[in-house]
């Protein structure tokens, strides 16, 4: 059945190659693999930073883009300037819903997202029109579990709309700090930074969707199978990040602190990796929960029931959900 | 040397011999040379404007929908003109687009106000007083060639994230080029006519109101072009660093939306709003310039 | 002499037949406004002045108008100075039309500026009306050569009535007596129309109008019909003098055409070459037109004058 679904999609995207070629390849070609600045693309950051892929594949030229908005990342990947994407749940989603065409590659971690208020705001019920609240994009992960909040405490999961105001994580972070905003929804280190300047989290993105991913990776299915052993190559580094992340955070910590050159310190980085709000982990979760909870409030119109239907094979066995 | 000695003399004469006491040209073509084509009764440059301006309109359609046609690029991220049309009347008729139309020409006419507004105080200044003027060139050196959305963080600490920041921004990118137009329309005002408006006893006050201003207008109403353009890019591009959701936003929070989900149809259906806004202005300014500097004989048609 | 007198008089009550020739010339009273003033002009030389001008004036007694004494004017150039006008010494009495002439250079729309208030002479003084303080006002009114002199943005009629809202008229006031001087000056067709739509001898006229409209003591003339064609600036001459007779503004007029200062002038007064100093002034008042034998002497002798001081007379037309 997802079988079917996979070749369905294969055949649909255009100048999709056979796959017998991919298999015969030697490990030559080009790869391109979009990030964004947030703690939540760790994985792929340490991969670049100690030139991994390099190693493995001498052959293959490597890209590293870091792009500031996810639009730049879909952007990219649907004119095909970009093979590996990374994003958060809800774009990938929406995408998917559009008909974008693209599939699972990997997790890179799951993370809590707080919602940081100041402290006059002590409930949901208390948040006054007049009070500001960043989320990163309309269409972020960010901005659907307010959506989900604001269901659930105020029974209109478009209650808070007119408070929310669209932020890049640092500029959300600062104007928290300085009082022009109320709110901020954001990412780690932001949202732990924003508690540390007297803010509190009012609720957690765990509480009203459960365990789920944060960022992943996207590739489309076309490139995949025409370039199978790349990935497969890039698949095994980013568990080998992964691991270094859970096993050595130390180590992963001063790497991530020389990939952002300084601007965050290693302590930092090691409180942001080891917080207990985070897991790093390839396997996806959450996107069926997200899915159905974005079709209910009918920002997307289909929604997948399987996880088989939007992930490559990479993550076939890894129970995700 | 001798080459601008002979201009200069022809120059002369001419304006001794005009009786009409424009200023044309010493040369002109001889009347048998026509332009090409006025003999054909249908010749392009007799058409109506507005006839002439719609044959372009759907010649540029016409292509638009021709690179659609060949090239079928992908719809989620280019649209063609007929899904844009209807996303255009769709976002017209559910009243989307027009109050996000609404929400930035509000905060772009305020800003562009107080900006034209700063712009005249400022060219005052430089006229009245030296130092005035001093502060005024410093300033408009300093602060004109920066992309005005680069104090938007500013502006956003001083004024918080409203449309006040949005407002001083715009303000910003429009008050230095007008001071540089009005400057520029205030010195290069006919020696000859300020020596007849002092012998009237014009001074300060009415010196600018009723000769400087006037006599600048040309290049004020150049101004106004500028900062038109300058205010439309701040807004949009303001916009899009913030806006505010749930249906307060403007046209440029409205396209980045439409991105962010994809809907690259209303993408382009704002893009033509934009467009339409421009070429509405662009008339208005002109009609402007035909009931004022043309009909003066200070500007050509 | 006397033919002039009668003359004026004649024109003296311009439109119908004015009876209050003697009366306060109030040119708020509609109807009355200008033409009464006009009237006045003749029999009452005195009362012709703007109030201000005639509070600041000296005794009736005192026919001097306007007084240079050693005035001396240089200019700078970007390293050198230029002295100009090296020592200008004459007088004008009311209602006289002087005639200012020279060879190119010799400063003449220099001291015509200096009169004005725009520039401040570097030596001697200049005494308008019993003042030396002289800044740039309405009753030393200035026609220029340029003809973009006049508001390109108002009519005809408004770049007349403007000023006079600018000297305190009231709007009906200042709009009745700016079509009594667009009368005057041939221009009540055109009074709607923008300056741009006129010739430049209609234009020229806009400007006399709007100088005489203030009433001045004195109109100062720089040359003002020196880029028309022969002919209009034939026609226009005839005009002015017209014009100044019926109203018996004194006129000092800056000219380098020893034709146009014969037609127009009182008195000549012939500037040197720079830095110039007065070489002679001649009376024409008692000469007749061209028909007259010394018309032709005086002129020989104004030539021999220009000559004198400036080998090259290139500038001069005779």
């Amino acid at each position: 059945m997802s079988l079917s679904l996979i070749a369905a999609a294969c055949g649909s995207s255009s100048a999709a190659p056979s796959s017998a070629k991919s298999t015969t390849s030697g490990l030559h070609g080009s790869l391109v693999i979009a990030t964004q600045p947030d703690l939540g693309y760790s994985a792929l950051n340490i991969i670049d930073q100690e030139g991994w892929l390099t190693k493995a594949m001498p052959g293959v030229k490597v890209t590293w883009d870091t792009v500031n908005s996810g639009s730049t990342v879909e952007t990219g990947m649907i004119s095909g300037n970009i093979d590996v994407g990374a994003g958060g749940v809800a774009p990938f989603l929406l995408g998917s819903a559009k008909g974008v065409g693209w599939k699972l590659f990997s997790s890179l971690g799951d993370e809590n997202l707080e919602l940081v208020v100041k402290p006059q705001i002590t409930s949901f019920k208390s948040i006054t029109s007049s009070d500001r609240i960043a989320v990163v994009a309309p269409t972020s992960i960010q901005a659907i579990i307010m959506k989900k909040a604001a269901q659930k405490y105020l029974s209109n999961p478009n209650a808070l709309d007119a408070n929310l105001t669209i932020l890049s994580h640092p500029v959300a972070y600062q104007a928290f700090k300085s009082g022009t905003i109320q709110g901020a929804l954001d990412a780690p280190p932001f949202q732990q930074e924003e508690v540390a300047a007297g803010g509190h989290v009012l609720v957690d993105s765990y509480s009203l969707f459960g365990p789920s991913t944060f960022n992943a990776a996207w590739v489309m299915p076309s490139y995949y199978n025409s370039h199978t052993q790349i990935m497969k190559v890039l698949f095994a580094q980013i568990q080998r990040a992964m691991a270094l992340l859970n096993d050595h955070p130390d180590q992963a910590a001063s790497i991530i602190s020389a990939y952002n050159q300084g601007s965050l310190s290693v302590s930092a980085a090691t409180a942001a990796i080891t917080s207990s709000t985070v897991r790093w982990t390839v396997t996806p979760q959450g996107y069926l929960v997200y899915g159905s909870f974005m079709k209910s409030i009918g920002l997307i119109s289909t929604s997948p029931t399987s996880v088989r239907q939007i992930e490559l094979p990479t993550l076939y066995g890894t129970n995700g959900n | 040397m001798s080459n601008s000695d002979a201009t200069l003399a022809n120059d002369k004469v001419s304006g001794a011999d005009e009786t009409g006491g424009d200023r044309r040209l010493w040369w002109r073509p001889p009347p048998t040379v026509r332009t090409p084509g006025s003999h054909h009764p249908l010749s392009w440059s007799k058409l109506p404007t507005l006839v002439r301006r719609l044959i372009v309109f759907a010649v540029l359609v016409a292509f638009w929908q021709m690179y659609m046609s060949v090239k079928h690029p992908n719809p989620l991220l280019f649209s063609g003109p007929a899904a844009a049309a209807t996303a255009f009347v769709d976002g017209w008729r559910n009243g989307q687009i027009a109050s996000a139309t609404a929400t930035t020409l509000e905060v772009l006419l305020i800003g562009m106000a107080i900006g034209l507004a700063l712009g005249l105080v400022f060219t005052i200044l430089a006229t009245v007083s030296t130092v005035g003027k001093d502060f005024v060139m410093l300033m408009t050196a300093m602060l004109n060639p920066l992309p005005s959305i680069a104090i938007l963080p500013l502006a956003i600490i001083w004024f918080g994230l409203n449309n006040n920041a949005m407002i001083f921004v715009i303000a910003n990118a429009v008050a230095w080029p007008m001071a540089i137009n009005m400057s520029t329309g205030f010195t290069t005002v006919n020696p000859t006519l300020l020596m007849a408006a002092r012998n009237l006893g014009l001074r300060r006050w009415r010196m600018i109101k009723d000769v400087l201003l006037p006599a600048g207008l040309p290049f004020i109403m150049s101004g106004v072009k500028v900062s038109w353009a300058f205010g439309w890019r701040t807004v949009i591009a303001a916009e899009l660093i913030f806006g505010t959701a749930g249906g307060s936003g403007g046209l440029g929070y409205y396209i980045n939306t439409s991105q962010y989900f994809l809907k690259v149809p209303d993408v382009f259906a704002g893009l033509i709003t934009i467009a339409i806004i421009g070429i509405a202005v662009e008339m208005l300014l002109n009609l402007f310039e035909r009931r004022t500097v043309v009909r003066w004989g200070m500007q050509r048609a | 002499m006397a033919s002039r007198v009668a003359r004026i008089k004649k024109g003296g009550a311009p439109v119908g037949d004015t009876t209050g020739a003697d009366a306060p010339g109030d040119p708020s009273i509609e109807g009355t406004g200008p033409d009464l003033l006009l009237s006045a002009n003749g029999p009452q030389p005195q009362r012709d002045l703007p109030a201000r001008a005639a509070s600041n004036s000296l005794p009736d007694s005192d026919s001097t108008l306007l007084s240079l004494e050693h005035v001396r004017i240089s200019y700078r150039l970007r390293r050198s100075v230029v002295e100009a006008v090296g020592d200008a010494t004459f007088q004008m009495d009311r209602h006289e039309r002087l005639m200012l002439i020279g060879p190119s250079g010799c400063g003449k729309s220099t001291l015509l500026k200096a009169v004005a208030g725009f520039i401040e002479p570097e030596g001697g003084t200049i005494r308008f009306d019993g003042r030396s303080d002289l800044t740039p006002g309405p009753d030393r009114a200035v026609v220029f050569q340029e003809f973009d002199q006049l508001f390109p943005w108002r009519t005809v009629i408004e770049n007349v009535a403007y000023p006079l809202r600018v000297t305190g008229h009231e709007r009906a006031e200042a709009r009745q007596r700016a079509e009594f001087f667009l009368e005057m000056t041939g221009l009540a067709a055109a009074a709607d129309r923008h300056p741009h739509e006129l010739s430049g001898g209609m234009k020229q006229r806009v400007a006399i109008a709007r100088a005489l409209a203030l009433e001045p003591a004195m109109l100062l003339m720089d040359e003002p019909f020196g880029s028309l064609d022969a002919i209009t600036r034939v026609r226009l001459q005839g005009e002015l003098k017209r014009i100044a007779d019926r109203t018996r503004v004194a006129i000092f007029f800056v000219t380098h055409s020893i034709l146009e200062a014969l037609t127009l002038g009182d008195r000549i007064v012939v500037l040197g070459s720079p830095p110039s100093h007065v070489r002679t002034v001649v009376d024409v008042r008692e000469l007749g037109g061209p028909t007259d034998p010394r018309y032709i002497e005086v002129q020989q002798h104004l030539h021999e004058q220009l000559g004198a001081t400036d080998k090259d007379l290139s500038g001069v037309e005779l």
